[in-house]
């Protein structure tokens, strides 16, 4: 397979030299557009058997000359997309892409004190996470709400300041939290790693209420 | 996806303008010194020269850019928006103050400054001044990255990170400069100018050869350390893109062969026997193309590269690869969702519901349906005959509904409830990425109405078609479904499928590039590229899965 498509492409040296001897510009018909595909809609057809090759070679080549010549081939390549308005289409997708912010890469959740979906008989004083990444400190944030007030607008967060790295392990987040009462508590953490990516996650834990 | 596209460019502008230094340096001067030339009794050489210098100042130009940019990204990533959805200036200046990204950024981005400012500089010993500049912003590219996040071996990842972004410069670095010189060379064909060319490709062989295995090695060494399991390729976003990215080396990797055994020879042997000038022509040409054939590869390469500095690797967690309820999920077929689930019932809740999945299943087989007709009437049309000029009228019709469908329906805030506003569209990365899907399908359908007056072997869409479907793959590879609301487990699941969808559009995408440059067979590339589009939507009409 991949002799045949070198050997349709570009053929020996030697048919390489031998076909450029052949194509001469003042014999070559006008063309326009891609390559083989010009020789090909000015009727050179490739014959079977041996001669094959450098026809096919000739019919390549021969275009390509002429139409290098006559002007830069890069410039027909962009013909349709520099028409203006898909040129403005194209920028404007392009830009908004650029301004979207979503990275697939972020530093991922390894374990987290108290862990997800934990039932707690004493209220936690602090979250604590250890992620696989190392992390900046000052943009990380977490927030501890009650999950009846998921919908609220303003939900009281209990976290106390401002989420620290550990500066002995860096890939340790921890944040002090305010008294919790009894209830269900969603934990929402956005943290930035050392590659400038910035993820979220959430895990849950609920607060028992003390026996009496 | 801004991440990838901007990695990407950042990449590409650093590898042109350290590719470019190199060229000058490793193999222009030692050319003009071996054959005793000048620059001014060689015109070829002085325009190579000039061509250099204007690309290693654009290209670093290009990347101080979108480093800048990617600084206010992500900025605004931090508080979970897009770029269109606010950032505060204050912040900003905070993060580039205290953190070491922040800093390690701004430290790149003067260095390619000066780098622009300084290749434009006349003379000669401005490129020495220029290597070791670029070669700082090399390293700082290195320290932002995967290799610099991690905990334990973090100093030989980073080497091995520079000594693989030093050899892609040393490689497509150079390519890409001779192929924007392409002119020029193709000028080369007087005795003097071929020779410079025949030393200049002889000399950068032995080069090229070189960083193709340093490339290797350091690749390999990076995906083991990344994938840590060879089920990890096939089973996670990072081993899928990673995929594409060696599949897209194969066209490289030929065509470098091609220039290496016939194209390179024919010139040394055109250059000692004197050749006529008009019989040079020809080889010159067609080392021209094959230069387009692997640098287009490249280019390509090094934008997959952009999209998997952004992909995080399942590393030894494997959380991030597919769990086995999740491959047979998807290695089971099944028909179309059909049951329209109220959003209603999901939109708000405080983690994705079975509903919520059931709905984006919905959503996902439809458009799947959609793509797959599509694929098929290029298909028909590419076959010819009666068929396909009924096929040709016909297609631009099929993909109407298209994005119809992904604007209205495939967030459910936006299509019935209506929750979100103009505003909220354009802050909120997940909703922002599946609008511009939408606009990007729109812009297919405006141009597929015009399309009759192309010619034939142009039909469907021409060059707009390739472009379009590479630069939607690329969305669809780097596109990201991290929220609070969605589990790791059920994040990597729709990030890998996405990755599946943006492999297939991107080869299609690639491969009629390659069909319309003439740089492939036409009579296979054809039928393949259609092909793969109606792969991508029958995997999308009978895999898409989000529950299992």
């Amino acid at each position: 397979m991949f002799a045949r498509v070198f050997e349709h492409y570009f053929g020996t040296q030697e048919r390489c030299l031998e076909a450029a001897s052949r194509a001469q510009p003042t014999e070559a018909p006008e063309l326009s557009g891609p390559l083989f595909l010009d020789a090909r809609r000015n009727g050179v057809k490739a014959p079977k058997g041996r001669a094959r090759s450098s026809m096919v070679v000739l019919a390549h080549t021969a275009p390509f000359v002429l139409s290098s010549l006559t002007e830069n081939p890069m410039n027909k390549a962009f013909r349709f997309v520099s028409t203006r308005p898909l040129l403005g289409c194209v920028s404007f997708v392009f830009a908004m892409v650029l301004g979207t912010a979503s990275a697939l890469a972020h530093a991922q959740l390894i374990k987290c004190s108290p862990s997800d979906k934990a039932e707690l008989k004493e209220p936690p004083t602090r979250v604590e996470f250890w992620f696989n990444e190392l992390l900046e400190d000052g943009f990380n944030s977490v927030d501890v709400i009650l999950a009846t007030d998921l919908a609220a607008k303003h939900p009281t967060n209990f976290a106390k300041g401002q989420p620290k790295v550990d500066s002995a392990d860096r890939t340790h987040l921890k944040v002090g939290l305010s008294e919790l009462k009894p209830g269900r508590y969603i934990v929402r953490y956005r943290v930035l790693s050392r590659d400038g990516h910035s993820a979220p996650g959430q895990l849950t834990f609920r607060v028992l209420q003390a026996k009496p | 996806m801004e991440h990838s596209l901007l990695h990407a460019l950042q990449l590409a502008g650093t590898v042109v303008a350290l590719g470019g230094v190199l060229l000058m340096v490793v193999i222009f001067f030692p050319a003009e010194k071996a054959l005793e030339v000048t620059p001014k009794s060689t015109p070829f050489a002085q325009r190579l020269d000039s061509s250099v210098s204007r690309w290693v100042f654009l290209g670093a130009a290009l990347a101080a850019v979108a480093a800048v940019v990617n600084v206010f990204v992500d900025v605004a990533e931090i508080d979970g928006r897009t770029l269109f959805g606010g950032v505060n200036l204050g912040t900003v200046w905070r993060f580039a103050a205290t953190t070491t990204v922040g800093r390690l950024s701004i430290l790149r981005i003067a260095l390619l400054l000066l780098i622009a400012l300084v290749a434009r500089l006349p003379g000669r010993v401005k490129w020495y001044l220029v290597l070791a500049v670029a070669l700082a912003a090399a390293v700082c590219e290195s320290l932002v990255c995967h290799a610099a996040a991690q905990p334990a071996d973090r100093l030989s990842a980073i080497a091995l990170e520079l000594t693989h972004i030093a050899a892609a410069s040393f490689w497509l670095g150079i390519l890409v400069h001779l192929l924007l010189a392409r002119r020029v060379i193709e000028s080369a064909t007087d005795d003097r100018g071929s020779a410079f060319l025949g030393e200049i490709l002889r000399r950068f062989s032995p080069i090229a050869l070189g960083t193709v295995g340093l490339l290797a090695i350091t690749g390999l060494l990076l995906a083991t350390r990344y994938l840590r399991v060879p089920a990890a390729v096939a089973t996670s976003a990072y081993g899928l893109t990673l995929t594409v990215k060696l599949s897209l080396l194969l066209p490289l990797i030929y065509a470098g062969y091609v220039n290496y055994r016939v194209i390179r020879p024919a010139l040394q042997w055109a250059g000692q026997t004197g050749l006529e000038p008009s019989l040079r022509r020809p080889l010159l040409s067609k080392f021209g193309k094959t230069l387009e054939l692997e640098v287009t590869a490249g280019v390509l390469v090094l934008t997959v590269a952009g999209v998997l500095a952004s992909v995080s690797p399942p590393q030894n967690l494997g959380t991030l690869r597919l769990t086995p309820p999740q491959i047979r999920a998807l290695v089971s077929p099944h028909l179309p969702r059909t049951d329209v689930v109220d959003p209603a019932k999901f939109v708000g809740a405080e983690q994705r519901t079975l509903d919520d999945r059931r709905y984006a299943e919905f959503t996902h087989n439809w458009s799947g349906v959609m793509v797959a007709l599509l694929g098929c009437g290029w298909l028909v049309m590419s076959l010819g005959g009666r068929a396909g000029l009924r096929a040709e009228k016909a297609w631009p019709w099929l993909f109407v509904p298209l994005p119809i469908f992904i604007a209205v329906a495939a967030d459910p805030e936006v299509w019935i409830l209506r929750t979100f506003t103009l505003a909220q569209v354009l802050g909120d990365p997940q909703v922002l990425e599946h609008q511009l899907g939408a606009v990007l399908a729109f812009v297919l359908v405006g141009l597929g109405l015009r399309d009759r007056r192309r010619p034939g072997p142009e039909r469907p869409l021409g060059y707009a078609l390739p472009v379009l479907m590479i630069l939607g793959s690329l969305l669809l590879l780097g596109h990201a479904h991290s929220n609070f609301t969605a589990t790791q487990e059920l994040t990597n699941l729709i990030n890998v499928q996405h990755a599946i969808f943006g492999a297939f559009g991107l080869l299609a995408g690639t491969l009629r590039w390659f069909e319309l440059r003439g740089l492939f067979p036409d009579r296979a590339t054809r039928l393949i590229w259609p092909s793969l589009v109606i792969g991508l939507g029958l995997f999308m009409t009978f895999c898409y899965r989000e529950t299992y």
